[in-house]
């Protein structure tokens, strides 16, 4: 079954669209459907990859549309488990600087035009750049996660 | 008083070959003895005669020491025992085996290999190593043994089916200590059996645990299993 068939990942969809809108005032892709289910099936097959973890101490992935999949090397199940500290290397000055980004985001809600390096998988080491970190909430301003696009990358 | 000094402890991981699944034992032994992960090597030989040819240089040349293995790495730190010129004090071996652990399914397993590089393979992963929900850890050896790649892993898996070092064992004086898993999935109690019937000084410690033995509740296992046998070499 297709991610995005599910109901919550629907519901997250709308969500994530919604709050990107709110905070930085454009769409997070052009062109996308006011119907939620088809807005959710845009959303995961849109090129830019999307990612997007919840409120968990340790936060765990929640959303992975096909493109961050794919860049990852994983599949919805896999990913969907995860600590999300894990899309960067354990050991290294990546986690310090994904933290503050993080940090950054739950302050300002959006931190914008940010890189970084990350790490698939199988060990592929690639850089993300133009990407945008946000906070997903919704009407009543529940936090629900934070999530990021990325605008390009390349591997290293 | 302050304790005498322990054996500083060399690790040999198992067929993962690197530092990865060694950090609780490490955290566990900080500040009672020295610790240091030889890696296998990802070039050359994968045989066990061939890394024990590599690696041998790589044993300390003097000082007391203790050889820790697990799994793949056992055979392995048996050999190496028996070639070091400065010979070690003792070994110990957790999870691992003397002979091929798996006569039957061997074909299979080595055929199945490429396959279980694929992200399906990580619950695979889980049930077999790990304890159940260790999600993290199941990413973490996917992730690494998709570093090494397949190719090598197939040749540590074909040393694997090959294996027969029980000579070898017979050989050595030193104590050894097999750390066994009581939930180990991997390689079965025979395997530790097997072990103490054909070294000269090997005692067995259970420990709740999967077949990652140095992996889970490290604290308990270092004060109750680890840490006795170290000071009994003194």
């Amino acid at each position: 079954m297709k991610p995005y068939l599910l109901s919550e990942v629907e519901t997250y969809s709308y969500l994530l669209s919604k709050s990107f809108l709110q905070l930085t005032g454009r769409p997070i892709l052009p062109g996308l459907p006011r119907d939620s289910a088809a807005l959710a099936e845009a959303m995961f097959n849109a090129p830019c990859p999307i990612v997007s973890h919840g409120t968990e101490a340790d936060p765990i992935f929640r959303y992975a549309n096909q493109a961050a999949l794919d860049l990852w090397e994983m599949d919805w199940d896999t990913f969907t488990r995860l600590p999300s500290r894990l899309s960067a290397e354990i050991n290294s000055d990546t986690q310090a600087d994904r933290d503050s980004h993080l940090e950054e985001a739950l302050k300002h809600g959006v931190v914008e035009g940010l890189t970084g390096v990350r790490i698939s998988s199988k060990g592929r080491r690639f850089e993300i750049r133009d990407t945008t970190l946000w906070t997903v909430v919704d009407t009543a301003a529940i936090r629900h996660g934070q999530a990021a696009i990325i605008g390009n990358w390349q591997y290293l | 008083m302050s304790e005498p000094a322990l054996p500083r402890l060399i690790v040999l991981p198992g067929l993962d070959g690197g530092d990865l699944l060694f950090e609780n034992l490490r955290v566990a032994l900080a500040g009672r003895a020295g610790m240091e992960v030889v890696p296998l090597p990802v070039t050359g030989p994968q045989t066990y005669d061939g890394l024990a040819d590599g690696l041998a240089a790589s044993l300390p040349q003097s000082g007391d020491y203790v050889l820790l293995a697990h799994s793949f790495g056992g055979p392995l730190a048996i050999l190496l025992a028996g070639k070091a010129k400065h010979k070690p004090k003792g070994l110990i071996l957790g999870a691992t085996f003397v002979r091929n652990p798996w006569p039957l399914m061997g074909g299979i397993i080595k055929a199945a290999l490429p396959s279980f590089l694929h992200p399906k393979s990580l619950p695979v992963i889980e049930a077999t190593l790990l304890k159940s929900g260790d999600h993290e850890t199941a990413y973490r050896i996917y992730q690494h043994l998709s570093e090494i790649g397949v190719n090598v892993l197939s040749e540590r898996v074909k040393t694997v089916l090959s294996c027969d070092i029980r000579k070898a064992l017979q050989t050595l004086s030193i104590p050894v200590l097999y750390v066994q898993g009581r939930n180990d999935r991997l390689i079965t109690a025979a395997h530790g059996q097997l072990l103490q019937a054909t070294g000269r000084t090997v005692q067995i410690a259970k420990v709740d645990a999967p077949h990652l033995v140095f992996q889970y509740d490290m604290a308990l296992t270092m004060e109750t299993v680890l840490l006795p046998f170290l000071r009994s070499l003194i």
